[in-house]
């Protein structure tokens, strides 16, 4: 016992993080770097069923609006997987993490930009995507994705997720 | 017992880390440090009319200005210009902006970033020593709720007229509590006629604008600005609106500048870019994501931003062409943009010597292997220099107009 409470405790300090963080919440996930080769990850742990990529910033105010609908739809469709990805930058993962939690999405899985030259994950991501924010893809389960930019209305987002029920 | 034990073991945890914060805090900026020039933040500039080369960029939570009279090889130390730590908006869209005043008064504004999300001031300082010091910055925005004041704009026209703009929260909020819904920002100036000693009334020039790009604005022939910042028309477009005083403090109803139709709500993190020529010619370059037409653009107009040129696209769209900047000095137009091809980064430029109507193909300026901030053209009186910072350093690059001799026509 002791030593499994030594173990977490040694985790908090490794992730710095406050011991606050951790009490509440039963199922927050830890915030993970977005490197090159990341998506590639994501999508090899995901394909196989549809899923949802969906970047963001803390810098962009229709991003929390739809961190919002992510919130209202997991819990309404429990199967939904969607994945975030900040692009704000290793060195504001506190406030990220802040962010995700009180918008209630800390359950969803989550990355966080981590490379010293962000254009190179844009152009991994997608070679025609400008940058703007909020910006999300679909994958159907062969793992081929659709691109939107801007905030989505939830009525698509559920007719996508009509469409895919059965492979969900 | 065991129990007591984890007690203590956290407490014990907790003291450690609110040491380790503080730690933390100083390596943050919290405490001023000696700033090192070579991991500024945001690198600004404008040449004033000695031909020296003035910077602001940040360290920490610190805003700094130094100079160069060598455009480049050396720099002055240099001088702080907030006394207390704040954090400082400093990214490509948003960052401290310097100006140089005949009289040699050295201006700067910036914004602050408060606690609470999207909330932050529009802060004004100035120095009347020469740059040795800088006055305790002042809020512009005299609406002073924990609300959104950001995207502040400075320009400075041959009068030594001082112009601020910046997009305004205060009725969204004001909306809100009257129940109702409110599109975007609004976009709010200032003027001060007396050296930056006093300001002008803050009044609003427009509802509804973008909330994450840059304004731009230049002065026409008779020292008036005109303005150029991403609008919400429609509610859900999100192209250009473009404003042009008619006197010092007076402006004619908002044109649209650009027609994409671009239908969304979204952060583009892309703002527009004018100048406006000896012969008033405006030219304005800008970034849309329409559909089918995604890409960025340059258009001119001969009257005053009542109609502009077909646009004309920029760059390669396989090399995410962005963050396109024009200058002119007299018939002379340049045009500057980055390009990423997935390893390198370039600035392309263009080149047009009448007017904006024919352009030499583009050519690379300059390259880099590392991360780069936005690219910017800065003048002196005959030269056009682009000035920008990549991992490796901040320069000033010259652009020369020569060996352009092939030439594409703007539709």
């Amino acid at each position: 016992m002791i030593k499994s409470v030594l173990w977490k405790l040694s985790l908090i300090v490794m992730f710095g993080l406050s011991p606050i963080v951790l009490s509440p919440i039963v199922q927050a996930q830890q915030t993970q770097a977005f490197v090159r080769g990341s998506l590639a990850q994501i999508v090899d742990q995901h394909s196989g069923a549809p899923f949802v990529v969906s970047y963001w910033s803390i810098d962009c105010p229709p991003c929390f609006k739809e961190l919002a609908m992510w919130s209202r739809l997991s819990q309404q469709y429990p199967s939904l997987r969607v994945v975030l990805v900040s692009t704000d930058g290793w060195e504001l993962r506190h406030t990220v993490t802040e962010s995700l939690s009180e918008l209630s999405v800390s359950t969803l899985e989550s990355w966080l930009y981590a490379e010293e030259n962000a254009d190179k994950l844009r152009f991994e991501i997608d070679p025609k995507w400008y940058g703007e924010l909020p910006r999300t893809y679909f994958y159907n389960a062969a793992g081929e994705a659709r691109g939107v930019s801007g905030l989505i209305q939830q009525t698509k987002v559920e007719a996508w997720i009509k469409q895919h029920q059965e492979a969900l | 017992m065991r129990f007591n034990l984890i007690a203590t073991l956290i407490l014990l945890l907790s003291s450690w880390l609110t040491y380790a914060g503080s730690l933390q805090g100083g390596v943050d900026g919290n405490s001023q440090q000696a700033p090192v020039f070579e991991q500024a933040k945001t690198v600004s500039g404008t040449i004033d009319h000695n031909g020296r080369l003035w910077l602001v960029w940040v360290s920490g939570k610190y805003i700094y200005v130094n100079y160069s009279d060598d455009l480049g090889s050396t720099y002055s130390s240099p001088v702080g210009v907030n006394d207390e730590p704040q954090k400082v908006e400093a990214h490509g869209e948003s960052r401290p902006q310097i100006a140089v005043s005949k009289a040699g008064y050295i201006y700067v504004v910036y914004n602050q970033k408060l606690k609470k999300r999207f909330s932050g001031h529009v802060r004004f300082s100035r120095s009347v020593d020469g740059g040795k010091s800088f006055s305790k910055p002042d809020i512009v925005n005299s609406d002073q709720q924990v609300i959104g004041h950001s995207f502040g704009q400075l320009s400075l026209n041959k009068k030594g007229h001082i112009y601020i703009t910046w997009l305004d929260s205060r009725d969204v909020l004001a909306a809100k509590k009257s129940g109702q819904t409110y599109d975007g920002s609004s976009i709010y100036y200032t003027a001060s006629f007396d050296d930056g000693e006093n300001f002008q009334p803050n009044v609003k020039l427009q509802d509804h604008s973008c909330q994450c790009c840059r304004i731009t604005s230049a002065f026409d022939q008779g020292g008036l600005p005109v303005i150029v910042w991403r609008q919400i028309f429609d509610k859900t477009i999100r192209d250009h609106g473009l404003i042009r005083f008619t006197d010092s403090t007076t402006f004619a109803p908002m044109l649209r500048a650009s027609k994409d139709e671009w239908a969304i709500e979204s952060c583009p993190h892309h703002g527009p870019s004018l100048d406006i020529a000896s012969n008033d010619r405006y030219h304005l370059t800008w970034f849309t994501g329409a559909a089918e037409k995604a890409g960025i653009y340059y258009a001119y107009s001969a009257n005053q931003g009542e109609r502009f040129s077909s646009p004309m696209k920029l760059g390669n769209d396989n090399r995410q062409p962005q963050h396109p900047y024009v200058l002119s000095i007299g018939q002379q137009v340049d045009i500057v943009w980055k390009e990423f091809d997935g390893e390198i980064t370039t600035i392309q430029q263009m080149h047009s010597n009448d007017n904006g109507e024919t352009w030499s193909t583009p050519r690379t300026l300059s390259q880099t292997l590392e991360s780069s901030d936005h690219p910017f053209l800065i003048a002196s009186e005959k030269h056009v220099y682009l000035s920008w910072q990549t991992g490796e350093g901040y320069s000033l690059i010259s652009v020369e107009a020569d060996a352009q001799k092939n030439k594409v026509a703007v539709r």
